[in-house]
């Protein structure tokens, strides 16, 4: 996925906004959503591409719905 | 010889960059945003029931790209999911099957002020947090207090994260099997006067501030451009002028000149020079008559598409050698002519406007309701450009 | 006749007329005098949007400003004993399945200011509860608005009530909305069709008179 570091817009986000567990604690996550399997590669991309669309989420019902 | 989808997915998008390039492609691009209308077209279900199961956009989307062959599709993305509207407690759409009968399309009612014309200062000053913090409760209800709102998002997110995964398998579905790419993914909600006007300060509320506080209304919408280019790009893995990205417009070509020229258009210039600048194409959708602000979009740099409602299009073809265009096929012309006119206005339109480049054939409207066009005239003319005008 | 209340009003100098609405009502003048001075500014306003030089926002201002005059009005309105003369009346609403009204409260506001009656039915209006309006009153025309395309079925369902009704030869119809062509009109049955409420005000006037 597209390197989303150091973008003011994005780590405001991941800091301050998405109120979810999963951006820093995964075990909560994995208690509560079960755990997602497969390699370690297989698993950095699936929280990746989770991570990504709850930031898009996030812009869209900021900014569109 | 019938081509792969593979061979024919290359070269609709090959036409489609020509076309933003303003480089007369092999063909004239043919599409339609067949959005609502695609679900009427399809016959089994009501439209609240894809808001409700958004797995029937799959059959519903075959259908549709089946019996009318085009370069590109609208893709699913005309319904907002009910359950992601739900988890997160949202009225700012009213959708058939829960506030409207299942029957009809969603619609966009902006019945509430969410922002009060003293919070301009606070928006200028940093309008995503002002957006996060203020406009997402407010316009989201499930989103207000703690703890709810960390629960409700989150159950908002998953949905939403499954919807998109959805979209995106569709899409791949409809490439792999039929060739034809998706004619939009980025998403832009409007331009940066649009999303005021549309998210936090109503039609009538933004056309009153206009007049009162112009200054204020002109420092929001620059503000707010960062913003705007960072959710258009942000779906994309790297720049790519193609598929374009959609951007609906709202409320520029209501106002008078002077007020589009001070107040609306430096901000909506300058987000179009960044998204292209950075390797994009916006795709604008401009409703209501445009002809008033023909000279301005001269200033645009190359690489945008504007699909019209109602403009003269002589006069952007005359004026505008900088951008595509579309949308010379009225609904009135699908809805209530015949198959033959249908088909010989196309003809024309493309012999006429093709040889510019920047031509799409469109609809001047996305298709929603069944009496934006006539099925049979479509098939017509999708058969027509494919067996015959391309042969 | 154009005079300070009205040539304020279509100068959209919000605070200026206000202020000068005020003195006017402490002085002691005839509301109903006001009323005229308003709905000659509101027609002031319709005639520049008519020329290109307003726009919808101009007009929405306009409107705007007409509300809040009417609040300072309503008391005297409501203690003087003049009643405030109209001619004609029409039944206006946006159709059912449809729920938008800025265009429908624009032509409103422009239709009372040239001193016809309105009856505003609101949105989402079903054919039956237009039927049962226009049975009870009895207007000249009837104003069906919409925005989008969802709009045409209602439309023409409505019109239909009105024939079952026995209703559709006191009426004359017109139809309101951006997308409404000819075709659309005659698909419907409707007398005529605008996309402006200054176009609509001259099919009005020439139905109803002046």
């Amino acid at each position: 996925m597209k390197n989303i570091e150091g973008d003011n817009m994005t780590e405001l986000t991941k800091k301050k906004y998405i109120y979810i567990p999963w951006s820093e604690k995964r075990e909560d996550f994995i208690k509560q959503y079960g755990e997602i399997k497969g390699d370690e590669e297989t698993i950095a991309k699936k929280w990746n591409e989770l991570e990504n669309s709850t930031l898009l989420f996030l812009y869209l019902i900021a900014t569109y719905l | 010889m019938t081509k792969s989808p593979e061979e024919l997915f290359g070269e609709r998008c090959q036409r489609l960059i020509d076309v933003r390039n303003l480089k007369e492609p092999d063909y004239t691009p043919f599409y339609l945003l067949a959005e609502e209308w695609s679900v009427y077209y399809h016959g089994k279900y009501n439209v609240g029931e894809v808001h409700y199961d958004y797995t029937k956009c799959g059959e519903i989307a075959e259908h549709l790209v089946r019996t009318i062959p085009q370069d590109a599709w609208g893709g699913p993305q005309y319904i907002w999911p009910g359950p992601v509207l739900d988890a997160i407690g949202s009225n700012t759409y009213k959708i058939p099957g829960r506030d409207l009968d299942p029957k009809l399309q969603q619609q966009f009612p902006q019945d509430k002020e969410y922002m009060t014309p003293e919070e301009y200062p606070e928006f200028i000053d940093d309008p995503f947090a002002f957006l996060v913090e203020k406009g997402i409760p407010r316009r989201h209800s499930a989103l207000e207090k703690s703890p709810r709102k960390e629960i409700a998002f989150a159950k908002g997110a998953l949905a939403f994260n499954e919807w998109w995964t959805y979209v995106g398998s569709l899409v791949v579905k409809i490439i792999q099997e039929y060739g034809i790419p998706p004619v939009v993914q980025g998403l832009c909600a409007s331009s940066p006067l649009g999303v005021i006007e549309d998210h936090l300060r109503t039609f009538p509320g933004i056309c009153l501030d206009i007049k009162r506080y112009p200054e204020e209304v002109k420092a929001a919408c620059d503000a707010l451009v960062p913003v705007l280019v960072k959710l258009s790009e942000f779906v994309y893995e790297k720049p790519t002028p193609f598929p374009y990205i959609f951007i609906p417009l709202h409320i520029g070509q209501f106002l008078r000149p002077k007020d589009f020229e001070e107040i609306y258009w430096p901000s909506f210039k300058k987000l179009a020079e960044t998204l292209i600048k950075d390797g994009y194409t916006p795709h604008y959708y401009a409703e209501a008559k445009w002809t008033p602000y023909i000279e301005f979009l001269a200033e645009l740099p190359k690489g945008s598409v504007w699909i019209f409602e109602d403009v003269d299009f002589e006069k952007v073809d005359k004026i505008c050698d900088n951008l595509c265009f579309g949308g010379t096929l009225t609904t009135d012309l699908l809805r209530y002519g015949t198959k033959e006119k249908v088909i010989s206005e196309a003809k024309a339109q493309m012999e006429k406007f093709g040889p510019r480049g920047g031509f799409v054939l469109t609809a001047n409207k996305d298709l929603m309701d069944p009496n934006d066009a006539k099925y049979e005239n479509v098939v017509a003319l999708a058969k027509f450009i494919n067996e015959e005008y391309r042969r | 006749m154009v005079d300070k209340i009205s040539e304020l009003m279509s100068d959209l100098e919000e605070k200026e007329v206000l202020e000068e609405v005020r003195k006017e009502i402490e002085k002691g003048t005839d509301p109903i005098k006001i009323l005229d001075s308003l709905k000659e500014g509101m027609l002031l306003i319709g005639e520049l949007w008519k020329k290109g030089e307003y726009f919808v926002p101009e007009v929405i201002m306009g409107a705007e400003i007409s509300r809040q005059i009417m609040e300072l009005l309503k008391p005297e309105l409501e203690s003087s004993s003049t009643k405030v003369p109209v001619k004609g009346s029409i039944v206006i609403g946006t159709v059912r399945g449809d729920i938008h009204n800025i265009g429908k409260n624009l032509a409103i506001a422009l239709i009372q200011a040239a001193g016809y009656g309105v009856v505003d039915l609101g949105v989402d209006v079903p054919p039956k509860v237009f039927v049962e309006k226009v049975k009870e009153i009895k207007p000249d025309v009837v104003g069906l608005s919409g925005l989008l395309t969802l709009a045409i079925e209602s439309m023409k369902e409505t019109i239909e009530g009105f024939k079952e009704a026995g209703l559709r030869d006191q009426l004359k119809i017109i139809i309101g909305g951006p997308f409404l062509t000819k075709n659309y009109c005659e698909y419907v049955g409707a007398d005529a069709f605008t996309h402006s409420a200054t176009e609509g005000i001259e099919k009005i006037r020439g139905w109803i008179g002046e």
